[in-house]
């Protein structure tokens, strides 16, 4: 899973990231990254897409993390709206000296607007105060806050320590025993998110045949789930929504009497007309999803040096939006119609599609208009 | 209306209010971790100075307050010091319209303003180090009052033409900040105590103009990525400049709208959308660079000057220019 850390420049984010993978390379489940290589990580490229964010990855006896920072709140809504490292999680730093601060705020909405449900607080640099009542004052108001944004304020873990002592080799008590507890915290208390094959079935369909004998075949990669031979399954998406029964797997030319999640495979489908079937739609677990026309989405539209376009452009624009297999042109509306997007925005916008497409919150999906790719966006909530 | 209630907000940074006052004689250690947490609601001060201002004052609150006052001010001086050279490339650009010339506001909440066609402005690019700080309630707030003291500071010069006036950053630091004691650098150092980062202003401009009898001018502006219509990443300004006989009458607001009046804020509006969308550097030229040979985005892609001599001839005016445009990003570097 992937978590993130969210903290003030100076209350020593990146040295905790930095004793984590010290503290964990002792026990042989990360490579110990230095401070200064986090710090400077370059600029990364996600489907084209530049994102200032640091990567490591480190694992414990139950789990394995990949673990971002980023410095801006912009990097972190980049982040998810493109899904390079779709934050499951999140650790707040704050340090003891000065307790929460007003972009602490600003933190919590962030990790709330990126989707984190539940997150674990580092109150840093506990060295530097003596009375453990002032400690108490923290843990206290960080609780208070975490209640008012709509976290778990009574049982979110918090833990107190040293990021620098535990980097240093200094007073395990404050320094590794607690990066250690941390760590542990992460495994107690985030939640792992579903794995692809826990998720009910989908298959998106990129080709469709019609096999004399036999009937219609529809073929694509699973992109989540198992389906069985025998099974109902049902074909949604593009103005149909029928159910029907998957009386045939096949892949690569042999039969077989189950798919799952990466699999390519031809699902025959029982009693269909191949006209009924189309690129674009998908074959789900009966009931798992829906088709939607109007849908609310956060977007990030690609510069120019991104490939993307160098002029703006205002409510109602027309492009082509491409979400699994599908291929639909779609009109953007802004909340102010007066506004326009630029390219280097994040920008939260309403979304009509010409025809419906199978989508849910999380879908991602890119816009494109001629070759290009203008924008990349992923679905916040649906509407009609 | 506007200019009442953003002078409010302007002043409400510098003289908190407070919900509760406190005078609490032998507190016991309870008490005291109590009291710290109010004090710290009431200033956002950082745990350790609220602890200290207490200790400093008997745990009267009252007085914790106005010792913390002051110590901000001595840690802010320190705390900036030790900040200053930090990179801050993140911010904002506010903007204080105290007028905007002859014509009614584009935004209709703002049409009961009486006008007299004088412009006055302010605009002030103020920078912090993270993202997430420019989004707080006490930065935008100091974002806010600082192009207020902006648009207040008398102009020096009086051209016959409007223009806008790059300000001073080291004498505007030395300006009061609202009605209060504090200068506009002392704000500054109060807000880098609490919040922790750099905070510096980039660049500041002012604009003041009065009309002539045959020749009235309107501000347009247009806000990008924003929460308000005075604050965001980039802020583009236009000044619509319009000529003719008894010009005044035909643009004063009186009992019925002024069809004019109403137009010419619509399309002083759109040319600072036009500005900060398509980046021009001149107003005339010979390619897309310069603003008269862009394709107009609200004018369904005719030349900005072919719009403009349409609208010049719609509305029977001797001529309508561009007299001048601003466009500012937070971060750009800023040419000598």
């Amino acid at each position: 899973m992937n978590i993130g850390t969210i903290g003030h420049v100076d209350h020593g984010k990146t040295t905790l990231t930095a004793a984590i993978t010290k503290c964990l390379a002792e026990k042989g489940g990360a490579q110990f990254t230095d401070y200064n290589m986090i710090d400077k990580a370059p600029e990364e490229r996600a489907r084209g897409i530049t994102i200032n964010a640091a990567h490591v990855e480190y694992e414990t006896e139950t789990r394995h993390y990949g673990h971002i920072d980023c410095p801006g709140h912009a990097d972190y809504i980049k982040n998810m709206i493109t899904g390079a490292a779709q934050m499951d999680g999140a650790i707040i730093v704050v340090s003891a000296t000065d307790g929460q601060m007003p972009q602490t705020r600003e933190h919590l909405l962030l990790a709330r607007q990126v989707g984190v449900k539940k997150l674990v607080v580092f109150i840093n640099k506990v060295d530097q105060i003596s009375d453990p009542e002032m400690l108490e004052l923290v843990d206290m108001e960080m609780r208070d806050l975490l209640g008012t944004y709509n976290f778990d304020g009574e049982n979110t873990p918090i833990i107190m320590g040293s990021a620098l002592a535990a980097l240093e080799g200094r007073d395990p008590e404050i320094g590794s025993k607690k990066i250690v507890e941390l760590v542990q915290a992460c495994d107690d208390w985030l939640d792992l998110p579903l794995r692809d094959l826990e998720k009910p079935f989908l298959l998106p369909v990129e080709d469709v045949f019609s096999i004399s004998g036999r009937g219609t075949v529809a073929t694509g990669r699973v992109e989540r789930g198992v389906a069985s031979k025998g099974t109902e399954v049902e074909v949604l998406g593009l103005g149909e929504s029928f159910k029907t029964t998957l009386t045939g797997i096949e892949m690569f030319h042999k039969e077989l009497d189950r798919a799952e999640a990466g699999d390519n495979m031809g699902a025959l489908l029982r009693g269909v007309k191949r006209e009924q079937v189309k690129r674009g739609q998908v074959i789900i677990a009966p009931g798992s999803m829906k088709a939607v026309k109007v849908f609310k989405a956060q977007i990030y539209v690609l510069t120019k040096d991104e490939g993307g376009r160098y002029t703006p452009f205002t409510s109602g624009y027309k492009p082509q939006l491409f979400l699994r297999t599908a291929d639909v042109s779609v009109e953007l509306k802004f909340d102010d119609p007066a506004k326009m997007a630029m390219p280097g925005d994040n920008v939260e916008l309403e979304c009509n599609l010409h025809s419906s497409v199978a989508l849910e919150v999380g879908s991602r999906f890119t816009l494109r208009e001629g070759h290009k790719t203008i924008a990349t966006g992923v679905v916040v909530e649906t509407k009609e | 209306m506007s200019f009442f209630c953003y002078h409010r907000a302007a002043r409400s940074a510098f003289t908190p209010c407070f919900r509760r006052l406190y005078s609490t004689p032998g507190l016991g250690k309870k008490t005291n971790i109590q009291l710290i947490a109010e004090l710290r609601k009431l200033t956002d001060a950082p745990l350790t100075k609220a602890r200290l201002a207490l200790q400093e004052s008997n745990g009267n609150l009252e007085s914790a307050r106005k010792w913390l006052e002051a110590e901000l001010l001595a840690s802010g001086a320190a705390k900036a010091a030790k900040v200053e050279g930090r990179a801050a490339n993140q911010g904002v650009v506010s903007l204080t319209v105290v007028d905007g010339g002859y014509g009614h506001e584009f935004d209709p909440k703002h049409h009961q303003k009486e006008r007299d066609g004088r412009i006055r402005v302010g605009l002030v690019e103020i920078n912090c180090e993270s993202d997430f700080v420019a989004r707080t309630d006490q930065f935008s707030q100091l974002a806010t009052a600082l192009s207020y003291v902006v648009a207040q500071i008398p102009s020096l010069s009086h051209s016959e033409d409007p223009s806008f006036e790059p300000l001073d950053v080291s004498e505007l630091l030395q300006a009061q900040y609202g009605d209060g004691p504090l200068t506009v650098k002392s704000a500054i150092q109060n807000i880098i105590a609490t919040i922790g980062e750099n905070i510096s202003i980039r660049r500041a401009m002012a604009m003041s103009w009065a009309p002539q009898s045959d020749r009235a001018v309107r501000l347009g502006w247009y806000t990008h990525n924003s929460n308000s219509p005075f604050q965001g990443q980039i802020i583009g300004l236009s000044l619509l400049d319009m000529r003719t006989q008894s010009i005044g009458k035909l643009l004063e607001p009186r009992v019925e709208d002024s069809p004019l009046s109403d137009t010419a804020g619509q399309l002083s509006h759109a040319l600072a959308q036009q500005v900060v969308g398509f980046n021009p550097v001149s107003i005339m030229g010979s390619d897309e660079t310069s603003l008269y040979e862009q394709s107009f985005m609200a004018g369904q892609g005719t030349l900005v000057k072919d719009y403009l001599a349409n609208w010049r001839e719609e509305n029977k005016l001797q001529s309508v220019d561009v007299a001048g445009f601003i466009r500012w990003k937070v971060s750009e570097s800023v040419p000598e």
